[in-house]
């Protein structure tokens, strides 16, 4: 719309700049008509008559060069401007031809009239070049449009809020590739089939129909001609078969477009078949690349899906150990009961009782058996997929970089560095241990921080000593009390030291099983800030070794 | 003092039979009858009032059964088969209730017995059933 009235403007300057009266009244009466000629204009603009706005257009220009010298380069190039801005006319051929029409007519009628200029047929050459250039780049935005209307369709599947289904998007292409095509009448694309290869055999991927046969074996010299050709058209019946082959990495695909076809001859000729195929390379490439990444999903997808297998069957099957295990403590549980109610009991009520007890001692005995290997299973390391149990050299990057992601998410402030540390990461020192415990055990004390601390926290890492110090520092909420009972809990060597603070409990276990595992150093002590206030610190202490190739701990 | 049954619907008997025989001597002078089925098709779901004074159902009731123990309590429900509060529910899962409350059974007058059974428990519970 812009690009349309810049061009009648330009249209008006330069019919001014030909007119070139200085004559104030002409001006005016000049002025009048470029107004008019607007406002015609934007009328037939706003009602979208492309024809009458065409006739408008030449009605100005042979108004302003009507007798005049057309040997002059400017009265020339303003007949050709229509031309020149031909592409903005609505893009469509058939005004274009109406165009050179005009234009020719236009130059002839006035040449004609014109005694003085003789006709010259050089006039046409430019006329000529430009109606090439034309349909050149008429050909050129066809194919832009194309392009981007088929990756609109594909970007839709990946950007669409409600998932679009697979023969949604094939539907949205049949309509691209036969408005592109211009197929024979009664010719269109019927169907669309992707399948992956693997040997001679195709199977299907997806289609934009449902199909019942999910694989094809292809002819092997077919094959070979098609990775060949990339493309090969088939005929079969009243129906053409165009078979593209595509490999994107180490995935082989073979897409089969159906034409439905009801005439004798092909559907297109030889020379668009070329452009047709082109447009099908350029579809079936987008396309691959979907199927591409819809693959790769799947496979991550299944891995992920195997890796939870393993934990699933490990919780159900430890879950119906637990079922078992109580409904095995019954025998124990009755042997306990009697010896309990045997006082309450007559002689002969015990007397018979014994006898039922004296079968159950057996029935304990090998249930207590049954219970004691169900706890080795579970106990034993190798049958749970949630072990982490092996240990590594660790660069102490890798141990900065995830205490610094923890503690800027969760903490929301930076951890401090010291020179010796840093000194310390070039000289590449490690540490022996196992990065998911190490994450565990620094993710359980960043939560503890963050219900039991005030605002003034503060984290570091640094070296002393060869050992690395990773230190947590903040006020403390809660009674004094509870303060010491926690310092003298995460202090203690015990190895299931009772935990005395109500508040504290199955966090703080798990730091310090972490810690015992992995041989880190635990350090806790309260300090008291300048107010007054209680300020509780807690070291995690990591040897530090140079590191050593092929080290196997 | 009068015969007593009891239809006891469990699978895994043998676990547990022997609370049910040391209750009934303790507390019965082993004067109680227990019926035991392994799976809901092995009885009638036809008027137990006649035949039974109380009945367990294990609530899991797995291999084989047609109806598990929730199932087995509804039907009890919806056909007015015995009285709610003469059945006892034992299980060792204590989201038993949620369950219920889920398919939208009213349990309150039902009992839960949670496994491990030891027999002086089962022998008070049947002594105030009973």
């Amino acid at each position: 719309m812009i690009q349309s009235f810049i061009f009648r403007i330009l249209l008006a300057i330069v019919s001014i700049l030909l007119i070139g009266d200085t004559n104030i009244c002409n001006i005016v009466v000049y002025s009048i008509i470029i107004l008019v000629y607007l406002l015609v204009f934007g009328i037939l603009r706003s009602k979208e008559k492309e024809i009458p706005r065409l006739i408008w257009d030449f009605v100005f220009i042979n108004l302003v060069v009507f007798q005049s010298d057309f040997s002059t380069p400017l009265v020339y190039f303003f007949v050709l401007m229509p031309l020149i801005n031909a592409t903005n006319y609505t893009g469509k051929n058939d005004y274009f031809y109406l165009l050179i029409l005009f234009t020719v007519t236009t130059i002839g009628f006035n040449t004609f009239i014109d005694e003085k200029t003789e006709y010259q047929y050089t006039l046409i050459v430019p006329i000529f070049i430009l109606t090439i250039m034309y349909f050149v780049s008429s050909y050129r935005y066809n194919r832009w449009k194309f392009d981007n209307e088929l990756t609109s369709k594909i970007d839709e599947f990946f950007l669409s809020p409600k998932k679009l289904k697979a023969h949604q998007i094939y539907d949205g292409l049949i309509e691209q590739l036969n408005r592109y095509a211009r197929f024979s009448k009664g010719s269109q694309i019927v169907q669309i089939k992707a399948y992956r290869l693997k040997s001679d055999v195709i199977w299907l991927v997806n289609a934009s129909t449902f199909i019942w046969e999910r694989c094809e074996k292809l002819d092997h010299f077919f094959l070979s001609e098609l990775k060949k050709k990339k493309c090969l058209w088939k005929k079969k019946i009243n129906l053409e078969l165009i078979y593209y082959y595509i490999q994107k990495e180490d995935i082989e695909y073979v897409f089969i477009c159906i034409i439905k076809n009801n005439s004798l001859s092909s559907p297109l000729s030889a020379v668009s078949r070329r452009h047709f195929n082109s447009a099908l390379n350029l579809t079936f490439n987008k396309l691959s690349l979907l199927l591409n990444t819809e693959y790769r999903l799947h496979q991550r997808r299944d891995e992920k899906f195997r890796e939870i297998k393993d934990y699933v069957i490990y919780v159900n099957k430890a879950t119906r150990m637990m079922h078992f295990i109580r409904n095995k403590m019954t025998p124990i549980s009755n042997l306990i009961a009697f010896h309990k109610s045997e006082k309450n009991m007559t002689a002969e009520i015990k007397l018979r009782m014994q006898r039922e007890v004296s079968k159950l001692y057996r029935r304990a005995d090998y249930d207590l058996r049954e219970i004691l290997s169900y706890a080795d299973y579970l106990l034993d390391d190798s049958n749970n997929p949630y072990a982490e149990t092996e240990i590594r050299e660790v660069d102490i990057h890798q141990l900065f970089i995830i205490l610094s992601d923890l503690v800027e998410q969760y903490l929301e402030i930076a951890v401090e560095l010291d020179a010796e540390l840093m000194e310390s990461m070039d000289n590449e020192k490690v540490v022996h241990t196992n990065l998911i415990q190490y994450k565990i055990l620094i993710l359980d004390w960043i939560e503890n921080m963050r219900k039991y601390s005030g605002d003034n926290r503060y984290v570091s890492m640094s070296m002393v000593n060869e050992n690395l110090i990773i230190h947590f520092e903040n006020t403390f909420i809660g009674e004094p009390e509870e303060l010491q009972a926690l310092i003298k809990n995460l202090n203690s060597r015990a190895k299931d030291a009772v935990l005395e603070g109500k508040n504290f409990g199955h966090g703080i276990y798990i730091i310090k099983s972490i810690a015992n595992a992995f041989d880190i150093g635990i350090k806790a002590e309260r300090k008291i800030t300048e107010c007054g206030s209680n300020l509780f610190c807690i070291d995690f202490k990591l040897c530090t070794y140079e590191r050593k190739e092929n080290l196997d701990i | 003092m009068n015969e007593k049954k009891i239809l006891i619907f469990e699978d895994d008997w043998s676990s547990i039979k022997g609370s049910f025989d040391l209750a009934n001597i303790y507390a019965f002078g082993g004067n109680l009858k227990f019926h035991q089925v392994s799976k809901s098709q092995e009885i009638k779901f036809l008027n137990w009032r006649t035949q039974f004074s109380l009945v367990f159902i294990d609530i899991t009731l797995a291999k084989h059964t047609q109806m598990d123990g929730f199932n087995i309590v509804k039907k009890i429900i919806d056909s007015n088969l015995f009285e709610l509060n003469k059945v006892v529910v034992m299980t060792g899962n204590n989201k038993v209730e949620e369950k219920f409350k889920a398919m939208q059974l009213d349990i309150s007058q039902l009992k839960i017995l949670y496994k491990p059974v030891a027999f002086d428990d089962l022998a008070k519970l049947l002594q105030e059933l009973l």
